[in-house]
């Protein structure tokens, strides 16, 4: 700020006129010389440049200065900027700089990145469906050995341990004890409690009748759910395919990233 | 060019009933020289150096008067402009506004100001060349020799006053009453908000006028 600065050409304020300027804003009587005040603020502007001799010198004063400002004379260069070809070379850099710069042009970005967003997601869809699809394959087979299960049971004439209440024996249903390994004999709940879905219970004998059964050859033993998605997932090509988009997009997205990292310029901020 | 970003205001006694900036000259929006500048870039990003050779002949002096009032040192001034030619040449395919030339000027006042973050502080003397004749205004062969000596007295202190006020506002005041830019191209050449131009190009005359108060009376003439 400028205050109680007197101009060249104003005549000598008086203390008076001092101690008023004082508290006036001088930024809005520059922006009131540059024509630059708002609407609302014009009429205490004018107040300020009619009423204070002091503040009418400031707003003389500025534009005086923008005039002097924009008269000033450039100074001369004395170097040619133009480039040679060995600096036009060396700028250009070699082919994977000009890649990068190229990849990280914003057009270039602007567009690659939702492509490649959306890639990724896409890629990673199809990855979780592919696996998904295969799992049913898997559940089914280990759910055989219930339904032989079931099978003899009905020909004793004894409802199947385990089977829900009020559920068909025949219908195929999940078991509620988890399946072992081959060759183990499947999981009970601890003390044969009822398990925590409370659907049936199983006692040790009912398990041992199974494992006789299994031993005798009447049940094949139940095959796991991992070993049978590992077989039947193997050739899935929508896994494939979904992995290799993802990864795909993966590498678009990160070497984009490299290339905004390695090329960025900061003289272009 | 019109500026619709300044508010109406109130004619001051002898003041032409316009803002600074119609004082100073605005030049109207040159569509065929970014018509002009644009194809060159184009021939440019497809190979020729020449092309680009040509963008550098329209702008070097514009540069470099830019440059040389914002770090006040004519060798800073020539490794920032320089360096604003390189920037454009590696990253001409980043080009994609309407103007090359404000592309232009916004990288070269970022080499500027990056010139005087590297100095980190003013030399003894601002203008070491006050004798050179570049830095003189040309004379009027009619203007008698005491006439002469006062307007190169004037421009000296003007280019004293105005090195001494902050690079930010320096900046602006070039740009807007030198270069004669609206207060929006210089808010997107500089990144900063239209609030912010206004408030350092006035206080920057204010602070401009605080300088020169003993010699307003040169700038009068």
């Amino acid at each position: 700020m400028t205050e109680g600065v007197t101009s060249g050409v104003e005549s000598p304020q008086s203390p008076a006129d001092a101690r008023a300027h004082a508290g006036h804003d001088q930024l809005l009587v520059a922006r009131y010389a540059a024509n630059d005040a708002y609407e609302s603020e014009l009429d205490e502007a004018r107040r300020l440049v009619e009423g204070c001799s002091v503040c009418a010198a400031v707003a003389t004063d500025i534009q005086l200065i923008s005039r002097a400002t924009a008269g000033l004379p450039a100074p001369r260069r004395r170097r040619d900027f133009r480039l040679s070809l060995e600096q036009a070379e060396e700028l250009r850099g070699s082919f994977f700089e000009r890649l990068l710069r190229r990849l990280a042009a914003p057009g270039m970005t602007a567009a690659l990145r939702p492509v490649a967003g959306v890639a990724l997601s896409l890629g990673i869809v199809l990855a979780i469906a592919g696996t998904s699809a295969g799992l049913p394959q898997a559940a089914l087979p280990a759910s055989a050995p219930d339904q032989e299960m079931y099978a003899l049971e009905d020909a004793a004439g004894t409802p199947a341990a385990g089977a829900p209440a009020g559920q068909d024996p025949g219908q195929p249903a999940h078991s509620p004890v988890p399946h072992a390994a081959p060759g183990e004999a499947p999981a009970l709940q601890p003390g044969g409690a009822p398990g925590p879905t409370g659907r049936g219970v199983t006692t040790n004998e009912e398990n041992e009748y199974r494992i006789d059964d299994i031993d005798d050859g009447g049940i094949e033993p139940p095959e796991t759910a991992d070993t049978l998605t590992a077989a039947d997932t193997g050739g899935n090509p929508l896994i494939y395919a979904g992995s290799l988009l993802a990864l795909a997009s993966l590498g678009v997205l990160l070497l984009s990233w490299f290339a905004r990292r390695r090329v960025r310029d900061p003289l272009l901020r | 060019m019109e500026d619709s970003s300044r508010p109406s205001g109130a004619s001051l006694p002898g003041q032409a009933g316009r803002g600074a900036a119609d004082v100073t000259g605005r030049r109207p929006a040159d569509e065929a020289q970014h018509a002009r500048d644009r194809a060159l870039v184009q021939r440019a990003l497809a190979g020729e150096l020449d092309a680009f050779n040509e963008l550098v002949l329209h702008y070097q002096d514009y540069l470099f008067a830019i440059c040389v009032r914002v770090v006040n040192d004519r060798e800073a001034a020539n490794d920032a402009v320089q360096e604003a030619f390189f920037s454009a040449y590696r990253n001409l395919a980043r080009f994609r506004g309407d103007s090359f030339r404000s592309w232009l000027t916004r990288i070269a006042l970022n080499a500027a100001t990056d010139v005087l973050r590297l100095r980190k502080r003013r030399p003894a003397d601002p203008y070491p060349e006050w004798e050179d004749e570049a830095w003189q205004p040309p004379a009027d062969e009619d203007d008698a020799p005491e006439r002469q000596a006062m307007r190169r007295n004037a421009a000296e202190l003007l280019r004293r006053a105005l090195a001494q006020v902050t690079p930010d506002q320096r900046a602006a005041i070039v740009l807007y009453d030198v270069e004669g830019y609206d207060y929006q191209e210089i808010a997107d050449m500089t990144g900063v908000s239209l609030g912010t131009v206004k408030s350092r190009i006035h206080r920057g005359r204010l602070a401009l006028r605080g300088l020169l108060a003993d010699n307003m009376e040169l700038l009068r003439d």
